[in-house]
This record gives C-alpha cells, structure tokens and sequence, in this order.
C-alpha cells in the first residue's frame, strides 16, 4: 500500500464492539484472514472457535499467513495491492486504509462494516 | 469497563454493569445459583454435542479478561434465556460461527418455534441447528448483528445492547 485512501466509516458500535464486527466480517472475504497489531507486530489468526480479539484498535489484515509474509520481505509493492487493510477504530469511527475501494472484496468488505455499524442505537458502549 | 479481575460470577456480572441480572431477579439471593444451574445446563448440552465449551465460572472470568465486551454479551444472553440450547448457540455464534438460517414460527396466543441453523465459517462439519420452543428466546434474536452484504441479508455476530437502566 503506498499512500492508501482512507475511507471513514461512521460507527454507533463503541470501539470493542467495532473491531469484532469488523473482523467477523473480514473472516467472510478472508476465511484465513491474519491480524496484526499495527503498535506491537504481534500477528494472530483469527479463526477456529476462539473469541476475537477485541482491544486492537490499530490493525493491519491480510487475507492470510503467507501474504502478511510477503507483505514482511517486500513491503507495500503493487503485486500485493488490495491485499492488506490498515484498520483504525475509534469511539464513533473505523478507518479503513486501503489501495483501492473499489476493488471488489474491498468495496464488499466497506459496504458491509458501513451497513452493521450503522445498524443499531441501542449498542451497549456506544460512542 | 473494570481491568479488574472479577473473583465469581456475581462480580463479574456486576463488573460488565449487568446488574440487573441479579437485582430484579425473585427471589434475590437465589439469582447467582439460578444463573449458576443455567451455566451447568449450557456445559452439559455442550458435552451432548461434543463441544467443550467454557460455561465454568472461572472459565467465563477467564475469557472475560481477553474478552470483556463479548462475555458481556452473553452474560446479556443469560438474562434472556437459561435455555442450555440458546445459551449454547450463542457462544457458538461468538466463537464466529456463520448465522446460515433464522426460521421463526409464531401464532398469537397458539405456539412459537425458533429455530437458527449454524454453521462453520470455514465450510468445515455439519450444521448445527438450535430450536426453542420459548417465546421468550426471541429476545435473543435483538443481539444479532444485523446488515447486508453486497446487497444481500444477513445475520452476523450476538452483540451486547444497552438495555434499560444503563448508560
């Protein structure tokens, strides 16, 4: 990604609330998909029956293991444009960093986290 | 929310600000062994479906560490149902299994069927099917997380809501 667009999101989910929704939906595009704290390089994986991790607030995602290597010994180089989101989640925004928000995964992923953080007024730790 | 470490169950529960789990319950003092029989029920469905899944108290605070917003959420669900086959469902759903069907069924003052058909996100196992003939279960059906992708309906997640009498 070199000099991504970002795209803001207005959430009503609380910030907790906001990365597990946007990780369960990122599971759907990428069933394989590959967190990585953007403040720590810790990387986790986030499927198979365990809770989300729900305190990361500054995040890079990778569709899964190898590319967030390949991420790691080549840096942002357009082979591997659309396929990392740089995910910033707030009290009453999530901004998405992105190469392209049109790329169709991406724009599936944008319209979908726009849609179920906008769903409900009665989140509990609501902005 | 408390960093905090709960030490049981009322704690806990008082720590995610659920307090009304407890306090509006009647009799009061029976609330923690009610929700305690309810958390027994939920691990012995679980065992019939041969998921090991973590109802223990300590096995809740400990999740509660890495996981507040979440054991909140199913906590909220406790309050709503001590059906072990909904409690079940509902952690299911919050280890991310995919929502694939909600059929509900309800006639006035006649009958109420709720069933919700899981499966993996990962394409992997059978799905796994819930049923509830309890119309009080369809509270439950207020956490789902709610939208569309690409256009398309879906029900994603058990979310905690702000419920009466809390911030």
């Amino acid at each position: 990604m070199i000099g991504g667009i970002d795209v803001i999101v207005p959430s009503r989910a609380g910030k907790e609330q906001a990365v597990v929704a946007s990780l369960r939906l990122i599971r759907r595009f990428w069933p394989s998909a590959v967190v990585e704290d953007a403040n720590t390089g810790q990387r986790t994986a986030i499927g198979r029956d365990a809770l989300l991790p729900e305190t990361l607030c500054d995040l890079f995602i990778y569709p899964d293991e190898e590319t967030a290597n390949r991420w790691d010994e080549l840096g942002a180089e357009p082979e591997l444009a659309n396929t990392m989101i740089h995910l910033l989640v707030r009290d009453a925004q999530v901004t998405a960093v992105v190469d392209d928000p049109q790329a169709e995964t991406i724009r599936m992923f944008l319209s979908s986290l726009r849609s179920v953080l906008s769903m409900n007024s009665l989140w509990k730790h609501a902005a | 929310m408390s960093k905090t470490l709960p030490q049981d169950l009322e704690q806990l529960i008082r720590t995610c600000g659920e307090d009304w789990l407890i306090d509006s319950f009647h009799p009061r003092e029976q609330a923690v062994d009610v929700l305690h029989k309810a958390l027994h029920g939920a691990t012995e469905e679980a065992g019939r479906r041969g998921l090991a899944l973590p109802f223990q108290e300590s096995d809740l605070i400990a999740q509660y560490e890495q996981h507040p917003f979440q054991v909140d959420a199913f906590l909220q669900a406790l309050g709503v149902t001590r059906n072990p086959v909904m409690l079940v469902m509902v952690w299911r759903i919050l280890q991310g299994a995919t929502i694939s069907s909600v059929t509900l069924q309800y006639e006035n003052m006649q009958s109420f069927h709720l069933r919700v058909a899981l499966t993996s996100p990962y394409g992997e196992g059978e799905p796994e099917e819930y049923e509830s003939r309890s119309v009080n279960d369809a509270g439950l059906l207020r956490h789902f997380g709610i939208m569309t992708v690409d256009g398309q309906p879906v029900f994603d997640g058990f979310y905690a809501l702000r419920l009466g009498g809390q911030d």
